[in-house]
């Protein structure tokens, strides 16, 4: 039985995998959601800031990255939208502020003013070069926004000059340039507070920077977002993909001890049948 | 259950079922959607790029006479240097620069960001499980990486405890990828199921 199990096609747990995902998301179970403490900060740090105040949210993430993120850029767009912030967009991968065009037409943004209650700046390449040379000057990194209109007679770059003139800034980061290129450029030198959303698969490395006190609140992958919902009474992506994402973890575990228990059959079946 | 009538929302939904079809077998719409995504990445970095050299380069130059930007300008043309074999040398002074600029201000923010932020935030009174854990854990893991002597004895302890500290970060880290990637799975299934085939809201 081991040896057939280990032989088994891959595509039967491909479509295991996919079951344990498609099921809870079509017929939710309704598992609860916990709320880490690092998301539970950065709802703080947001909830604290005052209205009217401006905020950075750099899109630092490729579509690749994005599909993880959108439920996390897109709940904090909606606690910025309800708090009255001035968000003011910008990224450092190419692909980043067409998917900041996504993330505020599926957010509240989409009824605010454009150019007034956000702005999305474009994109300035040049990685951790470029984010140095925006927090020094940012009109004068960014002449003309995404849409082409002129930088600095728009009215939500107000008072705007350079990231000190900021309150927060937000990457929605994937890669590099993402958090440690903020923290050394814009966070320590600057003291402005630097926060994420963050893809799952960095947020052990990224960690040490919440126990410093460098980063002020972290959405870790969709985990967080359903956490950041949560604290925010709504219910979006993050807290509907949660039973899937549960269930799915739970098959995973079944299916690496099932691995564990079918490689030590088949060698403990190949030490009695003489190794062969 | 309505199915979506707009034609965006129909080529999302194929090209997301041709990427997952390679986890069936390699096949043509597999194929397709991949080169389109290539072509389409390409295209989209070429006229970005453009985007920036036009804003703040030859707008400036053009409109407000700002002569400096012709050093970026100049600099840049020089990177294309490398097509001819003859004059490929002359390439090298504007990748020197790049490469200097970039060094220099990555290392002046790694060694107050990355080393003596993060020595700093090791340094805790042992009055809690988690501030043990950072200490001992950092000690141990240093220990692990230090080759000078023999680890023999009390040494040799330490360091396999900062061998299972590592552990613990592996199978941390291995879990979050998992946690990812089903994450990323379940926001192309919640497209397909939401905006294309309307079963759920």
């Amino acid at each position: 039985m081991f040896e057939k199990l280990a032989r088994m096609d891959r595509r039967i747990i491909y479509a295991v995998v996919f079951l344990s995902l498609s099921i809870p998301l079509i017929w939710p179970i309704g598992l609860g959601v916990t709320v880490g403490p690092e998301t539970k900060e950065l709802y703080n740090t947001v909830e604290s800031l005052a209205p009217g105040s401006a905020v950075i949210l750099s899109m630092d993430t490729s579509p690749g990255g994005y599909g993880e993120l959108a439920s996390g850029a897109a709940a904090l767009l909606n606690h910025l939208s309800r708090q009255g912030i001035r968000v003011i967009g910008m990224g450092f991968f190419d692909t980043g502020p067409s998917l900041l065009e996504t993330a505020f037409g599926g957010s509240d943004f989409k009824n605010k003013q454009y150019g007034t209650d956000y702005v999305n700046l474009g994109y300035l390449a040049g990685s951790e070069t470029a984010i140095a040379r925006m927090a020094k000057d940012i009109p004068g990194s960014f002449p003309r926004d995404y849409r082409g209109n002129l930088t600095p007679e728009l009215p939500a770059m107000e008072g705007i000059s350079s990231a000190q003139d900021v309150a927060l800034v937000i990457t929605i980061s994937s890669g590099t340039p993402g958090v440690p290129e903020w923290i050394r450029q814009v966070g320590d030198p600057m003291g402005v507070p630097i926060a994420t959303a963050i893809v799952a698969v960095n947020v052990p490395n990224m960690t040490p920077y919440m126990q410093s006190g460098q980063l002020s609140g972290m959405i870790p992958s969709m985990k967080g977002a359903a956490g950041y919902e949560s604290l925010m009474g709504t219910s979006g992506l993050g807290i509907r993909g949660m039973d899937a994402q549960s269930i799915s973890h739970l098959t995973i575990l079944a299916l690496v001890l099932l691995g564990n228990v079918v490689y030590l059959g088949t060698k403990s079946g190949a030490s009695r049948g003489g190794g062969r | 259950m309505q199915i979506s009538t707009d034609i965006g929302t129909w080529i999302a939904a194929i090209a997301t079922i041709g990427i997952m079809s390679f986890a069936f077998k390699d096949n043509p719409l597999y194929k397709l959607v991949e080169n389109v995504y290539v072509g389409v990445s390409a295209g989209h970095a070429l006229v970005l790029g453009w985007i920036n050299i036009r804003d703040r380069g030859i707008e400036p130059l053009t409109s407000k006479g700002d002569w400096q930007v012709l050093v970026p300008l100049a600099l840049g043309v020089l990177l294309y240097t490398r097509y001819s074999k003859r004059i490929a040398w002359l390439s090298r002074f504007p990748l020197a620069i790049l490469v200097g600029i970039g060094t220099g201000l990555a290392i002046r923010g790694t060694i107050g960001s990355q080393i003596v932020s993060q020595v700093k935030s090791t340094i805790l009174p042992l009055n809690s499980v988690n501030n043990i854990l950072i200490v001992l854990g950092t000690l141990g893991v240093l220990t692990y990486f230090f080759f000078s002597v023999e680890h023999t004895g009390a040494l040799k302890h330490v360091s396999v405890f900062g061998r299972y500290i590592m552990m613990v970060s592996f199978g941390a880290a291995f879990g979050s990828t998992v946690m990812g990637r089903m994450a990323l799975f379940i926001g192309r299934l919640h497209f397909l199921y939401a905006n294309w085939l309307g079963i759920i809201k």
